[in-house]
């Protein structure tokens, strides 16, 4: 019990609860009320905690190991799932640098420039990462829900689409689980409590949609890639739509009248 | 009786070399391990496939090239067959098969050898050492029939399986028994 208790700790809690209170910590301080800083805070955490827990998982060679590093005495191969921690690893360095540039830019249609690096990131994903038995067919879905998951977070309210967020990653988390993959059960459950935690706090605006959704995309693929051959190919599928409901709900409840 | 087990009995006649086709559904390889530090769990690879290279003289060695498809992992339980095959344990979309070839061996007894080869087990190979005995010859339907068991221990660790030895603790062993019965055809080399 003590080692199961002390494996979800050091897996999920504290990577998910260190990245979101760094994250909180600098919404919450003046440096937080720089443009864009706050978004990137966000997308950071997130990155962080799905990488904390990835090494976690595996080790830091597995995402050293794709990278042109040398490293002697290591013969262990390359697979596949690993790319979810190298995926990570961009997120965490590149959604800095692409909140900041947004709000520099300050475009007139925010939610298509989030649609416009939506897909390029979607694009980029698909062309870079690709799971067992993924086909080009595949790979342009997962490319193609970067894009609407991006624009569909960003459009909702930041504590609904972080909320959406966490319940995307609490889905794969349950999928994965269900199929036996534990380690990407281990790692989306530290995305879906990072995710919830920065909803909570409600300070993460705008929310940072792209980096979240290249990182839920990512996750839902990795598991559909590796799932049992017998088992459906539409509940990963349909987990990147959360977003969209998520955000559809919140129109609907904010056209209510009160 | 068959020639071949005739030339098992006559050892000053040259020895006959023999290729051993392994058959699969009297060829399995049974694995155990620890579980939560406490029973010794067993579980099973079926249908093995490859060859034995043995002419049938006691005082010769065998060479053995053995292979079991991930996807024939049998641990009794669907559940647990699923999970074996994820990236946790096997990753068998990646590395679908184990093999074992045998590069030496040393007599250690009657028809018993120290054997030595490679496994390769999810992409990773090491030199391990098996006991194996030739646990017998007899006549099938076919002709000749051959049967060995071999029995190593590795480290499930060393082959980058490391999931339950540290995290989460002790969950499931490090070390994991091997015991592989093979019986296969004995068809004269041409």
């Amino acid at each position: 019990m003590a080692a199961l208790a002390l494996y979800l700790l050091t897996t999920i809690v504290l990577p998910a609860l260190v990245s979101a209170a760094a994250a909180i910590a600098i919404t919450r301080s003046p440096i937080g009320r720089t443009p864009g800083f706050a978004r990137a805070a966000a997308g950071t955490a997130c990155a962080v905690a799905v990488l904390w827990a990835f090494m976690a998982e595996s080790d830091a060679n597995a995402v050293l190991r794709q990278l042109p590093v040398s490293m002697p005495k290591d013969d262990a191969p390359f697979e596949r799932w690993h790319r979810v921690g190298l995926v990570a690893l961009v997120v965490a360095v590149a959604a800095p640098v692409v909140a900041v540039a947004a709000s520099m830019a300050r475009p007139r249609k925010p939610f298509v420039a989030e649609a416009a690096v939506g897909m390029v990131a979607g694009t980029a994903l698909a062309l870079a990462v690709a799971f067992p038995g993924d086909g080009s067919a595949d790979r342009a879905v997962t490319g193609v829900a970067v894009a609407v998951a991006a624009v569909a977070l960003a459009a909702s309210a930041p504590r609904a689409g972080l909320g959406s967020a966490a319940a995307t990653a609490l889905a794969v988390a349950g999928l994965a689980a269900v199929g036996g993959f534990i380690s990407l059960a281990a790692i989306a459950a530290a995305l879906a409590l990072a995710a919830l935690v920065l909803a909570v706090n409600g300070r993460s605006r705008p929310i940072p949609g792209v980096a979240l959704a290249v990182l839920l995309a990512t996750l839902a693929a990795c598991g559909h890639g590796y799932r049992d051959d017998s088992a459906a190919s539409w509940p990963w599928r349909a987990a990147l739509g959360i977003p969209v409901l998520g955000w559809a709900g919140g129109r609907v409840l904010r056209k209510k009248p009160a | 009786m068959s020639s071949l087990a005739l030339a098992f009995q006559r050892p000053t006649e040259p020895p006959a070399p023999v290729a051993i086709t392994l058959d699969p559904v009297h060829s399995v390889a049974l694995f155990r391990i620890q579980h939560l530090e406490a029973g010794l769990f067993w579980g099973r690879f079926n249908a093995l496939e490859g060859t034995v290279q043995w002419d049938l003289q006691p005082g010769s060695v065998p060479t053995f090239d053995v292979t079991a498809k991930i996807a024939n992992a049998d641990t009794g339980s669907e559940k647990l067959d699923q999970n074996l095959q994820g990236p946790n344990f096997f990753n068998a979309k990646e590395f679908p098969v184990m093999t074992f070839k045998s590069t030496s061996a040393a007599n250690a007894g009657e028809r018993r050898w120290k054997v030595k080869g490679n496994l390769t087990l999810r992409g990773v190979t090491r030199e391990v050492e098996a006991d194996c005995v030739a646990t017998g010859i007899g006549n099938g339907p076919a002709g000749a029939k051959v049967g060995f068991e071999c029995t190593l221990e590795i480290k499930r660790s060393d082959f980058g399986m490391k999931w339950g030895i540290e995290k989460p603790a002790k969950a499931l062993g490090d070390d994991v028994k091997l015991v592989i019965a093979l019986e296969g055809d004995a068809q004269p080399k041409e």
